[in-house]
């Protein structure tokens, strides 16, 4: 039993384990069984000492042992899996601060096993038409629980949305942008550029905390990036491509951009700014019928591997669905047709260029090898799984509302997960 | 028989079947004696855990009647599971009754359950702690579960700044 105690290790250190790691979430029940706590040892180490504490609520009613703040990381994660309600998650996550880094540590939104929330703008039976104050609900797949309100303000709201890119949400207004947290509403508003511009397409690089994010934007004839955090913009000029970006992803030490035509590019850095364009064959089947619905496609990631959604016609001809793409490196770069996703999920919606992959999404309800589309004028979702190939999109929505390029389509419903799972 | 010998010296002999429901003291028995010192667990504790034990032992040692199998096949579905959850719907009832304890009882129990490695009566406490959470504030779950609010009145408006969007209706 000692051998056992001591392979264990200690707290600290099993807390500096890779938070995305998602053999943690199989292999957790064994680890759970290793980890034989010595109470004694973890009693040692204690909170600050009575005078430091800031909470005099708490302080009074010291009379019962605070035991609960030292459940092993182990165990409060078992107990953090069986709360379906992203709102659960995250109340416990603010108990104290030992519940709360083991929050951070384990959970991301590739391994939290939730589906994201569905940002909702409350708007009036023409689609598009805000009910005034603009504001926007979330509801979540996975139950009455998480619902809730966008703290977005509705000045903001109002404003034409470029993109949402890591729980953010991407807004135009007459100088610049305004970059708001989808839950919190908090606002990041980056150096106004010298002239206005035209910008149709927004996104972020990365999540806004991590360093080397960018933020993209795209007008006409040229790309903006900004260096989160700094106080100039670069600028390319692609005048000769006549392009629309739809995409934009960043992969494994790339930064993919996705144009209207489904040509990728790589986001170049050095020596200047630029992209460049990343070819890639078709395996299998033709792409030329859903080169017509390109502008549709758009890339995510999911399972480890970069992968792009496209609506293609099916059957007879005359049905349209999903099919999804990998992007395979090995030898000459591929987009190899997946046939199953495996126990993932995908959540995809018109307007936002960043869809959302989700693990194990039977643990909340959901159904694996499946896309959850949302549609502008509905609250609700619809289930494409991908082993059924006569869903019909077409069925449920009208494909032409799919133009994620087109301004017009806010405000309508999109898939986010709060920016502090990135 | 084998005898347990808790942190503050109480003795409990068990039938093997009563003791081998943690996977330790299985491992355990396979090469040493039969009295084994479990020093971290209090008389107190292993008089619960081996009261759980005892009758999961009995009820583990009888094969399930089909109805109830079929009633707990039935019933299995629902929400987030960790593992196979207790079938036999008495078993479950008695379990349920178990776990009817304070909170700081409840964490002796789990400490000592994942101590010995008894994987029911862990998910069980674990499940237990997860209802208690559900749909309360934080205030209510420090309150519940006697902890300490440790983070400085900053860091709070910070929190509060950052889960507002969960206490909104519409």
């Amino acid at each position: 039993m000692e051998n056992r105690r001591r392979a264990t290790g200690n707290k600290r250190r099993r807390r500096r384990r890779s938070p995305a790691s998602d053999e943690r979430r199989s292999g957790l029940r064994d680890s759970l069984l290793r980890s034989s706590l010595d109470r004694t040892n973890r009693n040692q180490r204690r909170r600050p000492p009575a005078s430091d504490r800031t909470n005099l609520a708490a302080s009074q009613s010291l009379a019962a042992e605070d035991l609960w703040s030292d459940l092993p990381d182990l165990l409060l994660l078992s107990v953090l899996d069986r709360l379906p309600s992203l709102r659960d998650l995250f109340l416990v996550a603010s108990v104290c601060r030992s519940w709360r880094s083991v929050f951070r540590s384990y959970f991301s939104s590739a391994s939290y096993g939730r589906p994201p929330l569905l940002i909702l703008p409350c708007v009036g039976s023409g689609a598009y038409q805000w009910i005034e104050p603009p504001r926007c609900r979330l509801r979540s797949p996975s139950g009455p629980f998480s619902s809730g309100r966008s703290m977005v303000p509705s000045e903001t709201l109002r404003l034409t949305l470029l993109g949402s890119s890591y729980g953010q949400l991407i807004f135009r207004n007459r100088l610049g942008v305004v970059v708001a947290d989808a839950f919190t509403g908090e606002e990041l508003r980056p150096p106004t550029l010298p002239e206005p511009h035209r910008f149709y397409f927004g996104a972020l690089t990365g999540p806004l905390s991590s360093p080397g994010s960018h933020l993209l934007l795209c007008d006409k004839q040229s790309l903006f990036l900004w260096p989160v955090g700094s106080s100039s913009w670069k600028e390319c000029s692609f005048e000769q491509h006549h392009f629309f970006i739809i995409s934009v992803m960043a992969f494994k030490d790339n930064i993919f951009v996705l144009s209207s035509s489904e040509t990728l590019y790589s986001l170049q850095f050095s020596p200047s700014f630029g992209v460049k364009e990343f070819t890639v064959r078709w395996c299998g089947e033709s792409s030329s019928w859903a080169v017509a619905f390109g502008s549709n496609s758009r890339m995510v990631e999911c399972d480890g591997k970069l992968m792009l959604i496209r609506i293609v016609l099916s059957g007879e001809g005359i049905d349209l669905c999903f099919a999804v793409y990998s992007l395979d490196f090995s030898g000459q770069p591929t987009w190899s047709k997946v046939d199953n996703l495996g126990d993932w999920a995908l959540f995809v919606d018109i307007k936002s260029n960043f869809s959302i992959s989700c693990a194990h999404p039977g643990r909340w309800g959901g159904r694996s090898n499946c896309i959850y589309n949302v549609d502008r004028e509905f609250d609700h979702w619809h289930e494409f799984p991908l082993d059924a190939p006569t869903s019909n999109i077409a069925e449920v929505e009208n494909p032409l509302d799919f133009h994620n390029f087109s301004l017009v389509n806010w405000p309508s419903p999109i898939w986010v997960y709060p920016s502090m799972l990135y | 028989m084998i005898k347990l010998v808790s942190g503050d010296g109480a003795e409990f002999e068990v039938e093997e079947e009563v003791a081998f429901q943690s996977k330790i003291i299985k491992d355990i028995v396979a090469d040493a004696d039969d009295v084994i010192p479990l020093p971290t667990v209090s008389s107190k504790v292993l008089i619960q855990v081996i009261e759980y034990c005892r009758k999961h032992a009995a009820v583990n040692s009888f094969p399930l009647s089909p109805s109830s199998s079929a009633a707990a096949a039935a019933s299995s579905s629902s929400s987030i599971s960790y593992s196979k959850p207790v079938s036999d719907p008495a078993l479950r009832a008695w379990d349920n009754e178990f776990v009817k304890l304070n909170n700081s009882s409840l964490f002796d129990i789990v400490i000592a359950a994942n101590y010995l490695d008894i994987e029911e009566l862990v998910d069980l406490v674990l499940e237990t702690v997860a209802d208690r959470i559900k749909g309360k504030q934080a205030q209510e779950i420090r309150r519940q579960f006697n902890i300490e609010n440790d983070f400085t009145p900053e860091e709070e408006e910070a929190l509060r700044r950052e889960n507002s969007w969960a206490f909104q209706n519409n």
